[in-house]
């Protein structure tokens, strides 16, 4: 399933590769992606949107690629 | 009567060179100094690393009694930590396999990562400044190490090395993992799980005895050759096939002889001479075409590592304990990475068409166990005969003990180290 906005572009699908299911967020643009287990969707089901918001700063990106992440 | 049961069981007395008594498979006590003197110390054989391949994978086991966690991180690092709340005692996790980062634990959410690190406590307001989450992560398993993939681990600080207790296993172990192509077993295609109602050496001892196939399964034996093969050749008199007592509880049905007769397998192969080519061109890549003929005609080994491991051909077995005269076995099919899907697929239907709820081998063996402790309570003579083939066994060099395959010499080399380790 493919999300758009004018800010971002993401993929997510569900992923049985493990010993349990795991939704995969991929950002289209990059291809970066995470694997959310469900207890970490609980946790983001019950966030507030400014718990997200130290996620947004776009220098996280470039901090993650140099560590590889 | 030749044991009292109120008295403290005495190994040097219950277990003789060719006999051993009744008592060591029903009494309480007895269970109780093996919880102690085994399963809580010695080196055990916990699960295999292609259980959890990706990060956030776990499975929960036992080691003995005790309830273990083995987990992957996104390092791909292994740990295997004990499966208790550092709160309340709780166990966290509550399924046989599953994938997250954190494990919550139900009742008051106290809440770890995948490395056993406490992360979250709620209300943590009600904890004083002195308390540190940092003091508080889930216990880790002391010791820990693995062989091929295979991780094992003990409940205690000290003891023999992992490669040290293992010692001429290993060569078994490598002959099952080289097998695969790509130099590694798979086992993620499910499991049989079996519980009996009766002592969890029955099944060990079981493992390795060559004496009982062609008469407990002689109709499945019969059915698995299609009546074409002597079955005294196989498993009986005529056999040329060994039993071997490895020392340091590895006991062996060395059936090589046989294996090497029937293109590695104790019956010939049931896959394709496609496939087969397929499977002898892929090992040779690996190892080249004399040392694939060699491993091809050798076939899987037939072996047991005490007290819970089971290698036979091409299936994993472990023995969990649960009492003294109950048990639960499981059975893992491996696949052999970068074989031919054929040949994998034989391998997959072979456990469970032998040892599925209706297979042909796996229930008649449980029947036997349950025979074997409703048996013991008859107690006028409590001896169980351990003595066959004793006069004609030979002692190799390196130590090892060879006697016929249809001999005790496999079972004697289990009670042998079993003793060994009750004693001190």
């Amino acid at each position: 399933m493919l999300l758009t906005s004018e800010f971002a572009a993401v993929e997510i699908e569900r992923d049985d590769s493990g010993n349990g299911p795991r939704l995969i967020v991929r950002d289209a643009r990059s291809g970066k992606s995470i694997l959310l287990d469900p207890l970490e969707l609980w946790a983001l089901a019950w966030a507030r949107h400014d718990d997200l918001i130290a996620l947004l700063d776009p220098s996280r990106r470039d901090r993650h690629s140099r560590n590889g992440a | 009567m030749e044991t009292a049961i109120d008295s403290r069981p005495d190994y040097n007395r219950l277990i003789l060179a060719d006999r051993i008594n009744g008592r060591i498979y029903y009494d309480p006590a007895v269970f109780k100094d093996e919880l102690e003197k085994i399963w809580h110390r010695e080196w055990v054989y916990v699960a295999h690393e292609s259980e959890v391949p990706e990060p956030g994978d776990y499975v929960t086991r036992q080691i003995g009694l005790q309830p273990v966690i083995v987990s992957r991180d996104d390092a791909g690092q292994i740990h295997l930590m004990l499966n208790r709340c550092t709160h309340r005692g709780n166990t966290v996790c509550q399924s046989m396999r599953g994938n997250s980062h954190a494990f919550r634990c139900a009742y008051h959410g106290w809440t770890f990562n995948n490395r056993g690190d406490l992360v979250g406590v709620p209300y943590a307001a009600g904890y004083d400044s002195s308390f540190r989450k940092e003091e508080f992560p889930l216990a880790r398993v002391p010791r820990t190490g693995s062989y091929r993939g295979l991780i094992f681990a003990s409940l205690s600080h000290d003891g023999p090395a992992l490669e040290d207790r293992l010692g001429p296993a290993r060569a078994l172990l490598d002959q099952f993992v080289d097998l695969a192509p790509d130099g590694e077993i798979v086992v993620r295609s499910g499991v049989l799980k079996h519980s009996y109602r009766g002592n969890w050496k029955m099944a060990l001892e079981n493992s390795v005895d060559g004496y009982h196939p062609n008469i407990l399964h002689h109709a499945a034996m019969v059915m698995m050759t299609r009546g074409k093969t002597d079955m005294e050749s196989l498993f009986g008199e005529r056999s040329d096939a060994q039993a071997r007592d490895l020392g340091n509880g590895t006991a062996q049905l060395d059936l090589n002889v046989i294996q090497n007769r029937n293109g590695g397998r104790v019956v010939p192969p049931a896959w394709s001479k496609a496939a087969n080519e397929e499977f002898r061109t892929a090992l040779a890549r690996r190892h080249g075409t004399e040392r694939a003929d060699q491993i091809l005609a050798q076939g899987g080994p037939h072996f047991c590592i005490f007290p819970n491991l089971i290698l036979i051909l091409n299936q994993l077995r472990v023995i969990q304990p649960v009492s003294v005269d109950e048990t639960v076995i499981y059975y893992y099919p491996t696949l052999l990475k970068g074989a031919p899907d054929e040949v994998n697929q034989r391998r997959l239907s072979e456990t469970y068409l032998v040892h599925g709820p209706a297979g042909r081998v796996a229930p008649d063996d449980f029947e036997a166990y349950e025979r074997n402790q409703m048996g013991f309570e008859a107690r006028v003579n409590e001896w169980l005969l351990l003595r066959r083939g004793l006069h004609r066994e030979e002692h190799e060099a390196g130590g090892s003990i060879a006697g016929h395959e249809t001999d005790e010499t496999t079972q004697r080399g289990i009670w042998h180290y079993y003793r060994d380790l009750m004693t001190h």
